[in-house]
């Protein structure tokens, strides 16, 4: 019996989950805390949305409870002929200072799922100087994905562009796609599936079988976010560091290490510490180790006349250390050495306790606490009468817009945001279709806040379609007339109203009398519109 | 007994591999052939839970099948298991070491080694350097296509990241290419320098000479702590600067109404 309880130890201290994995499980469920999102199916539209997650982690998870930097990143960049992009810049270089990629290595959750995905028992790729060679596409798609498309195509008019989200991101994919279209709620989502999605989930099919037999392969090629956080790692305040006067080049480090690392903590290294393992002349520690060990007492001399640092190789507690890749103040006498190890424990013990109960709150507070955004039915709204209401006008130039007024036409509404590049590229759509049926159809572009910070943006646009028909007013919760099927409800906007909480463009066709006849989620075109039109008006 | 269990390991993981690959193409060929499976011809109808149902259905006892043979390879792991091997050692770092064993002065044939030792790293720090040239050719060409607005009009936001990419990756490709052939001959002329380094280590044992006192270097100014230390201070006093002026001219807004939506680009819905 002992040596079963002997072996099944022995197979669990092999097996168990390092500090690091631990970390990184952690994190990742603090990231997506709103775990009811997924039953929902809808996004969570919180506060806690105002900051940037330090990894990579899709805001269109279900879960999120923080925005993504690079998602933010792009659409920053994209707004920046309107408003410099300070905040996200400011976030970015603020966590490139302080965890620099030591944030890859444990606050990541594309990371975990890689490494869990290379525990498959496959023969692995390893790495070599072609893969080192390999590792700097991933600037490549920084500079033209990240930085330059986005800026360019807002330039051209197109709107915000998230050139590495919509075209390569596995995690928008992963986390978004499958998160929300799983959901039985999201069914009517299906229909703005297209090449685009195809694209997207070969990519991450792709990218899921590169890191079953390449360690990382999305990291080490084609992450922006990490090749960002790379250029901080001389800097970083948290990370790894090679002592050079104990360092004897043997190179073990750069040959157990799995990245394409040519030295200890340079850009390539996610700071996972495993390098601390093998080095023989523990000339690797954690940056900021030495808050817990005093320089002195390093170089102390025992009761043997040598110095610390030539035993710390010998002395049991630098074995414990080299486990828990830690440096630990080796006193001369051991009660001062008892001490240490008991007051790092303790240290450990509260930081754990507290990190538990952030993440014990955070799951209360997000799935109990906060109140869930209802999600209206829109198909249901669809054969109710809308009762009358005002929208005001959104410029000089524009007339402000009652439904009573438009009686007799058939009105289309179309909800549209600044930043959404499918929601300007149809405008020339609503465009054809009002001045195709100047009499009979009243073409209403509705904005979605009636925000004066966004009316330099708005203003640019309004400029680009001045020779537009059209008319464009500002979603607003006042002026209602609650009608008696309580399809409108004082307090909330036109748009939250129709069922338009989380997703954009939108688009509602009402009949001549005023009745909801369609309502439509995502892009259109003037085929379908003029489609749409005439069956109503030819009833 | 050891032996045999490497060959039964080897043999599954090799059959275990290509099955995940197929496995993956399978996935690959039925998300095609729900994108071809589109009946109505309408672009919006082409998903449906429908479709999407019945092609993933056809997967399910490959995924059943690849599960099984997962957990057997994790069993066989456990049975026989394999030692962590090493990635690879860097040959320049062992060269760095016999280096700082070798004395300064060598005379006679030894010198000629030593000439030959050294004319092969020049010539490698003129490859590499060529190498940095032309990869600073290549983005310069680059940032002047993607900064460019005619390559990026608004109306066909799909074709003009299919030429982009089409321009860029020959000049990717060409450079990988140039990289790869200087790594080779990095490679070749690494042994050859290594081979020379060790006969002359032998030689000056030989001849009983001493290695050279390592001088210790004075490190530069941007190599100290303190140069470290105010740079962070700077870059702190920059981040947070940035962080309270995007609080007031409204960036934080929009990264809220950005992130309470749906991005329906960033999931592939378009």
């Amino acid at each position: 019996m002992k040596k079963f309880f002997q072996k099944l130890k022995a197979w669990w201290d092999r097996v168990k989950p390092s500090k690091r994995r631990l970390i990184q499980v952690y994190t990742a469920l603090l990231y997506n805390a709103n775990i009811k999102g997924f039953i929902t199916g809808s996004i969570y539209t919180g506060n806690s949305k105002l900051a940037c997650l330090p990894g990579l982690n899709c805001y269109s998870c279900p879960g999120a409870v923080g925005a993504c930097p690079l998602g933010s990143l792009q659409n920053a960049l994209a707004a920046s002929h309107t408003r410099a992009p300070v905040y996200v810049l400011g976030i970015i270089v603020l966590f490139g200072l302080i965890l620099g990629r030591t944030i890859c290595g444990f606050l990541c959750p594309v990371g975990l799922g890689q490494e869990l995905l290379y525990k498959i028992k496959t023969p692995k790729l390893k790495k070599s100087k072609f893969t080192r060679i390999l590792s700097y596409l991933k600037y490549v798609i920084l500079i033209a994905f990240v930085v330059a498309m986005p800026i360019v195509f807002a330039g051209n008019g197109a709107g915000a562009v998230p050139a590495f989200c919509k075209y390569i991101c596995p995690a928008g994919t992963f986390e978004g796609a499958i998160g929300l279209l799983s959901n039985p709620a999201n069914g009517d989502q299906f229909a703005q599936l297209n090449i685009l999605f195809t694209w997207k989930m070969a990519v991450l099919i792709a990218i899921i079988v590169a890191c079953i037999f390449i360690f990382r392969s999305f990291c080490r090629f084609l992450c922006p976010l990490g090749a960002i956080y790379g250029f901080f790692s001389k800097i970083a305040l948290l990370g790894v560091k090679l002592d050079k006067n104990k360092c004897t080049d043997c190179g073990l480090c750069i040959a157990a290490c799995k990245m394409d690392i040519k030295t200890v903590g340079d850009h390539e290294c996610i700071q996972c510490g495993e390098c601390m393992k093998v080095c023989p002349a523990k000339a690797i520690s954690w940056k900021g180790s030495k808050l817990f060990v005093k320089e002195n007492q390093l170089d102390a001399p025992t009761a043997e006349g040598k110095p610390l640092t030539a035993l710390l190789a010998k002395t049991e507690q630098a074995e414990e250390a080299a486990e828990a890749n830690e440096t630990v103040a080796v006193a001369a006498t051991p009660t001062a050495k008892q001490k240490e190890t008991r007051r790092n424990k303790i240290l450990e013990g509260v930081a754990w306790g507290l990190a538990g109960a952030v993440l014990v709150g955070s799951l209360v507070y997000f799935n109990f606490i906060e109140q869930p955004v209802e999600k209206v039915d829109a198909s249901g709204i669809v054969g109710k009468v809308c009762p009358d209401f005002t929208l005001s006008a959104l410029s000089d130039l524009d007339e402000d817009f009652s439904l009573s007024e438009a009686k007799g036409k058939v009105v289309v509404l179309n909800f549209w945001h600044v930043n959404c590049s499918s929601c300007i590229a149809e405008m020339p759509e609503f465009n054809e279709l009002q001045e195709a049926y100047a009499d009979t159809v009243e073409v209403v572009i509705v904005y979605r806040y009636n925000d004066f910070d966004h009316r330099n943006g708005v203003k640019h646009r309004k400029n680009e379609w001045s020779e537009f028909s059209l008319n464009y007013v500002v979603d607003t919760p006042v002026n209602w007339v609650i009608g008696s099927d309580e399809v409108l409800e004082e307090g909330k906007t036109l748009f939250e109203s129709f069922g338009g909480t989380d997703t954009w463009p939108q688009t509602v066709i009402l009949d001549e009398d005023g009745v909801i006849r369609d309502y439509h989620i995502g892009s259109t075109n003037y085929e379908k519109l003029s489609y749409k039109v005439n069956e109503l008006l030819g009833d | 007994m050891a032996e045999k269990g490497k060959k039964i390991r080897l043999v599954y993981s090799i059959v275990f591999s290509v099955c995940t690959v197929a496995l993956g193409a399978l996935f690959l060929t039925r998300l095609w052939g729900v994108y071809l499976s589109n009946l109505t011809g309408v672009e919006s109808d082409t998903y449906s839970r429908e479709i999407v149902g019945e092609q993933l259905a056809f997967l399910l006892p490959f995924c059943l099948v690849w599960l099984v043979l997962a957990i057997g390879a994790f069993a066989l792991s456990i049975a026989f298991p394999a030692q962590e091997k090493l990635q690879y050692r860097d040959d320049r770092l062992t060269l760095k070491r016999l280096q700082k064993r070798l004395p300064e002065n060598f005379g006679g044939e030894l010198g000629a080694e030593r000439e030959k030792l050294q004319s092969s790293v020049r010539l490698r720090m003129i490859l590499r350097l060529t190498l940095l040239g032309l990869s600073a050719v290549c983005l310069i060409l680059l940032l002047v296509y993607l900064f460019t607005p005619a390559n990026f009009p608004k109306g066909d936001i799909n074709g003009a990241v299919i030429s982009a990419v089409a321009y860029a990756l020959p000049l990717c490709i060409g450079l990988f290419l140039v990289a790869v052939g200087v790594e080779v001959f990095e490679r070749t002329a690494l042994k050859k320098e290594l081979d020379l380094a060790k006969v002359l280590a032998a030689g000056a044992a030989k001849q009983g000479l001493k290695p050279a006192e390592s001088k210790e270097k004075k490190p530069r100014f941007w190599q100290t702590e303190r140069f470290l230390f105010w740079v962070r201070i700077a870059v702190g006093a920059a981040a947070v600067a940035m962080l309270i002026v995007g609080l007031f001219n409204g960036g934080v807004i929009d990264v809220l109404n950005k992130a309470i939506a749906i991005c329906t680009e960033c999931i592939g819905l378009g």
